[in-house]
């Protein structure tokens, strides 16, 4: 979990870094953007999750009868 | 490929809007007199006069008159509390210490704190309407809940002095026969306790039901829906809607009235409770719950014998491997992947590294390697199975035992259970439940019959692996109980063991001499087996025992008791020799249940342990007889079963036959048989007749470990009951439970449940 966190922030800091056509670049570790970009990236995989949890099609698999 | 579109176009939208936020803070920062912030964004000055969008939000609202209503300080709130955090955090980031914060920032705080301050009242003030008052006596109900134990053995071992506990508590307290089911089958039977109701009233006839349209067997306690549509894009199946998981027992299970009076309570592994309903106690499902695969339990065994016929068998499947430089890929076989195409099993890859000289071998499972002996158990292993990559997986927990590593490679895998502290489908309430228990007594068997049964049946499993595995069952269940039991302080305490029910079914063979299977060298060695799970449990009433003051009721009591089975009968095949069942030309021998039934000529037939069925017009498919004719038929039949010998000893196999309409009372009752066969000690329903077969004996000899049994006539395999008060009921019955459990607590007996208490009051 930290890990993969740790990754996406390193993400948002590249692409920060890189990303504006700016005159002096800053590297931040952490930013407000990023911050919410984080937040926001979290936000929509516990969604998908939670969709996944509640709408999957997985369990189709439980009706059948003893094997 | 379009679930990874979808992804890469939400992590655009993450990385646009963070991007958005900080150049609007840069840009603030250089409207506020610091034009060196501007080299870190994008904007120029002249691209907007605000200092933010929230400060345009705010503009356009004054523009507009907005301001005047209540909805615009909402607005302006959360204006506000976007600007405190870039506004916060910016500051944080560059230091600049002697900045002011903005107009807008100004009594943002206290803003915020009546927001989330009348929030959290209302909150609280919804979660309080809802519950209902808190019970505040002092009562306590210890409910333990045995699987199997039956009064015979259990006087056998009494008398022997292996139970001194039980011993104990029949000589100051009560112990009697309890009435079991019609008929006696765990599901059954513990519906019957959990809701006062005979099947009639909860629905549950069997383990299995069937369909009457399509004669399709299925589990009789839940149902497990897919979604009803789905979006199929190339290989993959992407489902729209919910899928449900459904408990198909019926009325009110004894914790649910509880919970409306307040009164706590805990119930461990209940059967026939998945998924568990709604309730507010703790409550962990049993019997019914299935594995990762979605069967009762499947186990997997991996070889290099030649002789091991692959494929699959009853309750597991057997996989031929390679022993190749004394290393064997293979692959762990979870649930179905229903997100892909024709929904193949999702599989992980695992490695088995065996020594060329010692019996042992390294077993490398994802991220974990553990070393296994020959003839050694491994701990509970995590298996996280990948549906959709990097998006879904779910997680199931193994046990690896390596039965031999040479001259031939073997090695068992049992069933993947579901993890409870991740659990892939609801385990328990409240949810979090399952986990903390996993958290505090270890990892556990989740699936409803952990005992591996079917692997002993199936010769993968020896006696002695097979005691091992299930004394590793009971030892879970204790340590769970050793964790729980001294938090219980009021209310219900409900705790179920399996072992004595999996393992009389499996060992009754070594302590009866006359069991076609009865074997002198290996009942010297586990005859003991079966009482030492009586000692066990005898164990566990003596931690109870001490416990007990005046405000505590102690139940001891089992849902049926046991009974040699010697002889299967095969219904199907009787009802086929006596006319009532046509197969089509070329017989019947196939698998599939019912398969060749010519049904335009067939008026009953066989399903389940004990059930008979009508063909009967109006409610299945192809319906031959009319409800004026049933009566009678039925009748015909009933007196033929009971009349029927057996050819080799001339004994009676069945003792009892009742009318659906006799024996249940309830809503329920016409979707169950409308005959139930009661056998007599010492037979059963075959293994192929109760799934549609046609064996060709109507008698054979049980040549299965499986020796003994309780799915007969249901006067003759009652279950015991035992408490430390006067039991004033002279035949108490499962259904008699419930209102027990209400009338300790002065709860009124809800209406459609049969019985009364046990105790007078």
């Amino acid at each position: 979990m930290a890990s993969r966190t740790l990754l996406v922030v390193v993400s948002f800091s590249l692409i920060y870094y890189y990303g504006p056509d700016v005159k002096e670049q800053h590297w931040y570790w952490i930013t407000p953007g990023s911050l919410v970009g984080v937040l926001l990236w979290s936000g929509f995989s516990s969604a998908f999750r939670v969709y996944l949890h509640f709408f999957n099609s997985y369990s189709k698999t439980y009706d059948r009868w003893g094997r | 490929m379009i679930i990874l579109l979808l992804w890469f176009y939400v992590i655009g939208f993450a990385f646009t809007v963070g991007g958005q936020i900080n150049a609007e803070i840069e840009h603030a920062a250089a409207l506020h007199g610091h034009p060196e912030a501007k080299a870190a964004g994008e904007k120029v000055a002249s691209e907007t006069k605000s200092i933010s969008p929230v400060d345009r939000w705010r503009d356009r609202a004054l523009d507009s008159g907005w301001h005047n209503s209540q909805q615009f300080d909402y607005q302006l709130a959360f204006c506000r509390v976007l600007n405190v955090f870039s506004w916060d955090s910016f500051r944080r980031q560059r230091d600049r210490s002697h900045f002011s914060p903005p107009q807008d920032v100004r009594g943002l705080k206290r803003t915020a704190c009546k927001i989330s301050s009348c929030l959290l009242v209302c909150a609280v003030a919804l979660v309080s309407c809802q519950r209902g008052g808190r019970w505040q006596g002092d009562q306590k109900l210890i409910i333990l809940g045995i699987d199997g134990l039956d009064p015979q053995l259990l006087n056998r071992y009494i008398e022997q002095g292996r139970m001194p506990n039980f011993a104990g508590l029949a000589r100051t307290g009560s112990f009697r026969a309890l009435t079991t089911s019609i008929p006696p089958q765990s599901p059954v039977a513990w519906s019957n306790l959990i809701t006062g109701m005979n099947a009639g009233g909860h629905g549950i006839f069997d383990f299995i039901h069937r369909d009457p349209k399509t004669l399709q067997p299925y589990f009789s306690t839940s149902r497990v829906e897919p979604a009803k549509h789905a979006l199929h894009l190339g290989n993959w199946v992407i489902p729209i809607g919910s899928g449900t998981a459904e408990q198909l027992r019926q009325g009110k299970a004894f914790w649910e009235v509880l919970d409306e009076y307040g009164i706590p309570n805990t119930v461990f592994r209940i059967p026939a409770n998945f998924p568990p309903v709604r309730a507010r106690g703790k409550i962990l499902s049993g019997m019914g719950t299935p594995d990762l695969r979605g069967s009762y339990g499947t186990f997997t065994f991996y070889t290099d014998d030649p002789m091991s016929p692959p494929g699959t068998v009853e309750g597991g499947q057997i996989i031929p491997t390679q022993v190749e430089n004394f290393r064997v890929n293979a692959r762990l076989i979870g649930p179905d992947n229903t997100f892909r195409k024709g929904s193949p099993a999702a599989t992980e890859p695992f490695t088995v590294s065996v020594d060329p000289l010692e019996a042992v071998a390294k077993i490398e499972v994802q991220d974990q390697k553990f070393v296994l002996r020959e003839g050694e158990w491994s701990d509970w292993i995590g298996v996280q199975f990948q549906l959709i990559p990097f998006i879904a997986d779910v997680r199931g927990i193994c046990r690896f035992y390596l039965k031999q590593a040479h001259p031939r490679f073997e090695l068992y895998v049992s069933p993947i259970n579901i993890d409870p502290a991740d659990p892939a489908l609801p385990l328990s309430t409240p949810k979090s439940y399952s986990r903390d228990l996993s958290e505090e007594a270890g990892e556990f068997y989740t699936q409803g019959i952990s005992e591996d049964t079917k692997a002993l049946s199936a010769g993968v499993l020896d006696d002695k692996q097979f005691l091992e595995q299930s004394r590793t069952v009971l030892a879970e269940h204790r340590r769970i109980f050793d964790a729980e039991f001294p938090k219980f302080q009021r209310g219900v305490f409900f705790f179920y063991f399996s072992s004595l029910d999996l393992n009389a079914h499996m060992f009754w063979r070594l302590i009866d001499p006359k069991h076609p299977e009865y074997n002198a060298e290996l009942a010297a060695q586990y005859g003991s087996a079966l009482p030492d799970f009586y000692h066990q449990i005898d164990e566990v009433l003596g931690e109870v025992l001490p416990k007990l003051d005046e405000h505590t009721t102690l139940l001891v009591l089992s849902d049926h008791g046991f009974a040699p089975y010697y002889r299967s009968f095969n219904l199907n095949t009787w009802l086929m020799n006596n006319g009532y069942i046509h197969l089509k030309p070329g017989g019947s021998d196939s698998n599939e249940a019912f398969a060749n039934v010519d049904w335009s000529q067939t008026q009953a037939y066989g399903f389940g342990l004990n059930g008979l069925y009508l063909n009967l017009r109006g409610r299945e498919r192809d319906g031959l007889v009319g409800p004026a004719q049933a009566d009678a038929l039925l009748q015909e039949i009933k007196d033929k079963l009971l009349a029927v010998r057996d050819p080799q000893n001339g004994g009676i196999p069945i003792t009892r036959v009742d009318r659906a309409k006799d024996v249940y009372q309830g809503p329920y009752t016409d979707k169950g048989p409308d005959l139930l066969v009661g056998y007599n000690r010492g037979y059963r329903a075959g293994w192929q007749t109760i799934l549609g077969n046609f064996p060709a004996d109507e008698f054979e000899n049980n040549s299965n470990p499986w020796s003994g049994d309780h799915c007969m006539d249901y006067t003759l395999v009652p279950g015991v009951l035992l408490s430390n008060r006067k039991i004033d009921a002279s035949a108490p019955a499962l259904t008699d439970i419930a209102p027990t459990i209400f009338a300790q607590f002065g709860i009124s007996k809800p209406d459609g449940m049969m019985g009364s208490s046990v105790f007078s009051h």
